[in-house]
């Protein structure tokens, strides 16, 4: 034991790790819920990241069709109409199917990761939110560490929808053929975006390259980046501290802010209980809320009505479909851009409610856009049969220019 | 022969539930009977979860393309148990590890 003991000092010593397990808290912060988003997020990356990681050992990027008899496919996933003796279905989607029905614990594995990912976002949403009432731009270096946020939330919505095509069910590959029309929109701004990405990607179809390609983005890339900017945050907040707290009277605040305890044992034993209470709820989802895989698609085949985006996209999906897309393709950007310039906007006063009541407002209206939109997207139906590529006029192929003839697949 | 997945699940509730209660009562009366009744509840639920964890793997060591629904509702229903005990067992140790944070930070005098 004191060996252990001996052993346990000495790596806090020669990795300087005691200068960071002491570090002062604000005891506001572990206490007031508008504080606990951020840890929210991050912990659901690295549990996504965990089972992911298994994911990955798993799953297969492929187009290759291949027949799965109607007898096998799930009641829950016949959403839209399975039809005949046997189902066209993609290699990916065989795999799919063989992790959630033929895997011990892949079933668990695949819905932990699905629930993580809409509680990542979810909490990435309220962290932003909190951060705007709170005015947490407003400090010294705030307004650094709100861009890295501003810029990890829409990776955090790009990285599910990217992980949301892979298994190439309908749903994933509506998401993918609005995806890849969306690039084509990029030229009328008069940069050959849309036109690079489709080169680069070698089709505007999903192909086997195309699926193998947002594989790696899903799996590597943006995890990369995301975790760079996560990295770049938690140091921003370890050396500059947290958000003030939003009261108005000077000595409160001097008080609150003085009232520290350190990180380790306090916030430590907060973030751990923090952690298994995360896992807790997200397991208790697995049990009682379990997720269809949804129907199969196969390379050809188009996207039947009904066939919805998830969640965290179904409000822009709405918009898109409510307003010309010519204006509407670009909101997403809009909120971002938005989102990037508040910190030069909102400069004057304190960061109590009753000083900022004006730009709370907006923080609201700003949610509100998402939230009417997703709410709208689900209980509204849609009124006739649209396809991807009419339910976002296609440009003039004289707008799209391509560096091959793409290869569509069936 | 195995527990069904609907006795197991009973038998999970039946455990995890009083043990939470227990468990979140205790806090406010001693630490040290709620951190008792915390780590027995979930060695009990780490147990009840090896053992369902072992009929997982034996059912799924007969798994075939194509399968039958039945076969893979049932091989479901077991998952979903097992998922049910690990979320309680991280339940309670949640429980314990933020109510050792609330001791702490009333012990430092901060009230």
């Amino acid at each position: 034991m004191r060996a252990l003991v001996k052993l346990w000092e000495l790596i806090l010593e020669r990795f300087h790790l005691k200068e960071f397990l002491e570090h002062p808290v604000p005891r506001y912060s572990n206490i007031n819920p508008l504080y606990w988003f951020g840890d929210v997020a991050a912990v659901s990356f690295f549990l996504l990241a965990l089972t992911g990681f298994f994911l990955a050992l798993l799953y297969t990027p492929s187009v290759n069709v291949q027949q799965i008899p109607a007898s096998a496919i799930m009641k829950w996933d016949q959403l839209y109409g399975v039809e005949g003796g046997e189902v066209s279905a993609t290699g990916s989607y065989l795999s799919v199917y063989k992790i959630v029905y033929l895997t011990p614990f892949g079933f668990i594995l695949r819905q932990f990761h699905l629930w993580a990912a809409y509680l990542m976002i979810m909490a990435a949403l309220v962290h932003f939110f909190a951060k705007f009432v709170l005015g947490a731009y407003k400090r010294r270096g705030g307004g650094a560490l709100w861009l890295l946020g501003v810029l990890l939330g829409f990776l955090t919505i790009n990285q599910a929808v990217l992980g949301y095509i892979l298994p190439l069910h309908l749903d994933g590959i509506l998401a993918l053929m609005i995806g890849l029309n969306l690039f084509r929109y990029f030229d009328y701004l008069g940069i050959p975006v849309g036109g690079t990405i489709i080169a680069l990607l070698g089709s505007n179809y999903p192909t086997n390259e195309v699926v193998k390609m947002i594989y790696v983005l899903h799996i590597l890339i943006v995890p990369a980046v995301i975790l760079i900017l996560l990295g770049l945050k938690i140091q921003g907040i370890l050396y500059g501290g947290v958000s003030p707290p939003p009261v108005r009277n000077e000595a409160l605040r001097q008080k609150m802010v003085e009232d520290k305890e350190p990180f380790y044992p306090h916030r430590f034993a907060l973030m751990v209980g923090q952690v298994f209470l995360q896992i807790s709820f997200l397991l208790l989802l697995v049990a009682f809320f379990p997720q269809p895989l949804l129907e199969p698609w196969a390379p050809g085949q188009g996207v039947p009505t009904g066939v919805r985006p998830p969640w965290p996209v179904m409000w822009y999906y709405t918009y898109v479909k409510m307003i010309d897309p010519f204006i509407s393709v670009g909101l997403p950007f809009l909120l971002v851009l938005f989102a990037l310039v508040v910190p030069l906007l909102d400069r004057r006063g304190g960061v109590s409610v009753s000083e900022r009541w004006v730009w709370i407002l907006i923080a609201i209206l700003y949610m509100a856009v998402i939230g009417y939109g997703t709410v709208l997207g689900f209980i509204v139906d849609i009124p006739k049969q649209i396809t991807p590529f009419t339910r976002i006029v296609v440009p003039p192929d004289s707008a799209v220019p391509y560096a091959g003839t793409p290869t569509p697949v069936g | 022969m195995n527990m069904e997945p609907t006795v197991l699940a009973w038998l999970t509730a039946g455990v995890a539930v009083p043990a939470a209660v227990l468990v979140f009562a205790l806090g406010y009366v001693s630490r040290a009977a709620s951190t008792a009744v915390g780590l027995i509840s979930v060695l009990a639920l780490l147990a009840l979860f090896a053992y369902t964890a072992n009929i997982i793997m034996a059912y799924y060591s007969a798994a075939s393309f194509p399968p039958d629904l039945a076969w893979v509702e049932k091989g479901l229903l077991y998952q979903r148990v097992a998922a049910g005990q690990l979320a309680a067992a991280s339940f309670i140790i949640g429980i314990m590890a933020v109510q050792y944070y609330m001791e702490i930070s009333k012990r430092e005098g901060h009230e």
